[in-house]
């Protein structure tokens, strides 16, 4: 029995040493090497409504960085790269609204189907204590995305593809109605449901604005239009608690109710690309006529 | 509980250790310890479902020990009705109501009578038609009195519930079976290592190769009218190598994991897909599916004894039940009757047990003569696995036209090297080892570098393709 269980573990800790070296270079390597540059004074971070509001093409100097699904655990990993890789980046605006505090981030940032996606791309940009976030809170989902992780890695390593800016992310222009944009259509998983909030994406949100304090850029919080806001808005009060409570210092631009009419919407949460163009394009005259103009003022 | 799961990779170790620990000295707490494991492992699934079988385990339990004091032969043959309707009838409420209530109303409206019934929405319990079959070898065995009933109650519980085949066999004989659970076990070094690379194997046809193959297999399937005929061809052989992989992979891992335990459970697969002939398919595929049939089915109809028509229609009955049995859908009852009238031929010529060895034996390749009989009888089961993967006979003979279309020799529009690459070093390894239980059962040939080589090899590419706990297929069965 002992010589058995002393093979069982000998190839055990092989495997692991193996697995372990093999995991550790590939995330040095990647880390040392990866850049994130690109052009723009100014991004915009956050899941999928503002990937789907801003079309950074009509944005003169603004990049979206944005990605469907993406919790600020992500975003902030994100922003220490990109804000390192393009010190010409003077604005980050942020998305936040109701879902941004919800307790559905949490799935957002550590669920197997979020862990296996993001995990392997963003893993050599983490700490640590990031690695553990989210090891701890989902040991399995963690384990079954290294596998992921080594392939999506060593694939890049083989082609000496450093450059990172393709998962960033970006404007995602959704060309047809999924269910058409009328209030009749709002189904029970679009109306914020009381969840409670998520600590993570709190912290994680804090973290991004002290990041960008420290780096002297300046940071807005952001709120995407969105259809239907009294429906939408079951947790108003908590989301204006919260942001009074942890973000009243940070400009809050509440685009919720910007004017356009139902046909504008993909669904109630996103606009389509005519939405999407139509409040670009204003955002872009409200940016320079606005915020430019009281930071040449200022 | 997956075998294929970090749970699974968790719960092994703790049980292997307690089992030879904790409870060594004692024949009783091992057993218990096993029942315990047992039902922990199928709870981990559906807790609900336990009652099933410990339902099954009380009603064989007592017609045992009924049968054991009861002479008269009505009331025993009543004992033994008792047990197979138990059985039967959960394995056919679980399984069939709604394939049956569905027929029945195809039926009657054919005849121009509608009739209304609802299906229920009836989850199959994992594993029923397995656990089904072995307590009725037990009730099967005891009736005939070629074995003794147990008193020991925990004993029959673990040979019921054994977890490392509870939910995919291989189906256990009770006379096989549960005198090992009677006798004290002693860890055998030798038996456990053999064990662990039998378990190895299992992974890495489950993993590697069955989940891969199942990726193409089922986006191929799914969307036949889109592919050509070439295309459909890979889809099949694709679906050829899942179903083996998966099925022949947990049976590995089961046999290798009870060895671990010192039980020897009995071979299921003994490479089918090298068999010349059809019946030797049968007799290398799923062994203790077909060996049930034909001892508690085939040779109580009269086997291959008496008139042609005699001998075809047992054939049929044996075939058709044996594709009934993998589940309620017109598709598996096709796929029996194809390969009943594969086999049919060989039984009225006498031609069915011309293969009893191993091909190829001392030999590194098979002559032309074995090469094409090898070549026909998997192109055969091919043929046949498509009606058995279809999600209907319409979408079967879809297929099949699809298939002998001009398109047939057109370049797949699905070509994935990666999978096609691991697949042939599969069946070479397969090759290599087929003269043992296993392929790996040939790694004692090795220097010892070399075996821990070969280990970290299996263990990185298990490790790779590891990375979402696919179910086995035959959990639907």
């Amino acid at each position: 029995m002992k010589k058995f269980l002393k093979k069982i573990t000998l190839i055990v800790i092989m495997f692991s040493l193996i697995l372990a070296t093999t995991v550790i270079s590939l995330q040095l390597i990647i880390e040392t090497n990866a850049t994130f540059k690109f052009q723009g004074e100014s991004v915009i971070l956050g899941h999928s409504q503002p990937e789907c509001a801003f079309n950074d093409s009509l944005i003169s100097g603004f990049k979206n960085v944005s990605e469907s699904g993406e919790s600020y655990f992500y975003t902030y990993i994100k922003c220490k790269k990109i804000l390192a890789d393009n010190p010409q980046i003077k604005n980050v605006f942020i998305q936040f609204g109701v879902n941004n505090i919800s307790k559905i981030m949490d799935t957002w940032t550590w669920d197997n189907k979020s862990i296996s996606y993001r995990y392997p791309k963003f893993s050599p940009f983490m700490t640590p204590a990031e690695h553990k976030t989210l090891f701890l809170n989902n040991p399995k989902g963690f384990f079954n995305s290294l596998p992921i992780f080594i392939k999506y890695q060593a694939k890049r390593l083989l082609r000496t593809d450093f450059n990172y800016s393709d998962i960033l992310g970006g404007h995602l222009s959704l060309a047809t109605k999924e269910r058409g944009g009328t209030e009749s259509n709002l189904l029970d998983k679009d109306v914020p449901k009381e969840t409670g909030i998520s600590s993570i994406n709190i912290l994680m949100l804090q973290r991004i604005i002290l990041l960008c304090k420290e780096k002297n850029k300046n940071v807005y919080l952001v709120r995407c239009p969105i259809m239907n806001k009294n429906k939408l808005f079951a947790s108003e009060v908590l989301f204006e608690k919260i942001r009074s409570e942890y973000f009243s210092e940070i400009d809050f631009l509440d685009f919720s109710d910007f004017s356009l009419d139902n046909s504008n919407f993909r669904d109630p949460k996103h606009l389509n690309k005519s939405g999407a163009n139509k409040f670009s394009l204003w955002f872009y005259h409200f940016f320079t006529s606005n915020i430019k103009e009281t930071q040449n003022t200022l | 509980m997956l075998f294929n799961s970090i749970d699974f990779a968790i719960f092994l170790p703790i049980v292997f250790i307690l089992y030879w620990f904790v409870a060594n000295k004692n024949l009783k707490l091992q057993n218990f310890l096993i029942v315990a494991a047992s039902y922990l492992f199928y709870g981990w699934w559906d807790w609900r479902f336990l009652s099933l079988i410990l339902f099954s385990t009380l009603v064989d339990y007592f017609v045992g020990r009924k049968l054991k004091i009861e002479d008269n032969l009505v009331k025993r043959k009543i004992l033994l009705w008792a047990s197979i309707l138990v059985n039967l009838g959960f394995l056919g409420f679980f399984k069939y109501y709604n394939f049956f209530l569905d027929n029945f109303i195809t039926a009657f409206s054919f005849f121009g009578t509608e009739i209304q019934a609802t299906s229920l929405n009836i989850i199959l319990p994992v594993g029923i038609s397995f656990y089904t079959f072995q307590t009725l070898s037990y009730s099967i065995d005891v009736y005939k009195r070629n074995l003794e009933p147990t008193k020991d109650f925990i004993s029959f519980s673990a040979f019921v519930s054994f977890f490392p085949q509870l939910v995919a066999g291989p189906i256990e004989r009770a006379t096989h079976l549960l005198p090992q659970f009677y006798k004290k076990r002693h860890f055998d070094y030798g038996k456990a290592v053999d064990g662990m690379r039998q378990i190895l194997w299992g992974l890495f046809k489950k993993v590697v190769i069955a989940d891969n193959c199942a990726e193409y297999a089922n986006l191929i399937f799914n969307n036949s009218a889109d592919y050509s005929g070439g295309t459909l061809v890979l889809g099949a052989l694709f679906f050829t190598f899942q179903i083996y992989g998966d099925f022949s992979g947990y049976s590995d891992i089961a046999i290798g994991t009870s060895r671990l335990f010192g039980f020897d459970l009995k071979q299921n697969f003994a490479f089918p897909y090298f068999s010349r002939d059809i019946a030797e398919f049968w007799r290398r595929w799923h062994i203790s599916l077909s060996t049930w049939f034909r001892d508690y089915l085939y040779i109580p109809l009269g086997g291959s004894k008496g008139s042609n028509s005699k001998r075809i229609r047992n054939v049929f009955i044996i075939f058709l039940v044996s594709g009934f049995w993998h589940g309620a859908n017109w598709t598996f009852i096709i796929w029996g009757a194809l390969n009943a009238i594969y086999f049919l031929p060989l039984l009225l010529t006498k031609q069915n047990r011309n293969h009893l060895d191993v091909v190829a034996q001392g030999r590194n390749l098979p002559n032309i003569k074995e090469f094409s009989s090898m070549f026909l009888t998997f192109s055969l089961t091919v043929f046949a696995w498509i009606f058995f993967r279809a999600e209907n006979i319409e979408h079967a003979f879809n297929y099949i036209s699809q298939i002998f279309s001009k398109s047939l020799f057109t370049i797949p529009e699905q070509l994935p090297l990666l999978t096609i690459i691991l697949t042939l070093f599969f069946v070479l390894v397969e090759w290599r080892g087929r003269d043992e239980q296993h392929p790996l059962a040939k790694l004692i040939y090795l220097k010892s570098y070399q075996r821990y080589s070969v280990y970290l090899i299996f263990i990185f590419l298990i490790f790779m393709f590891h990375t979402k706990e696919q179910e086995f297929i035959y959990f639907q069965f």
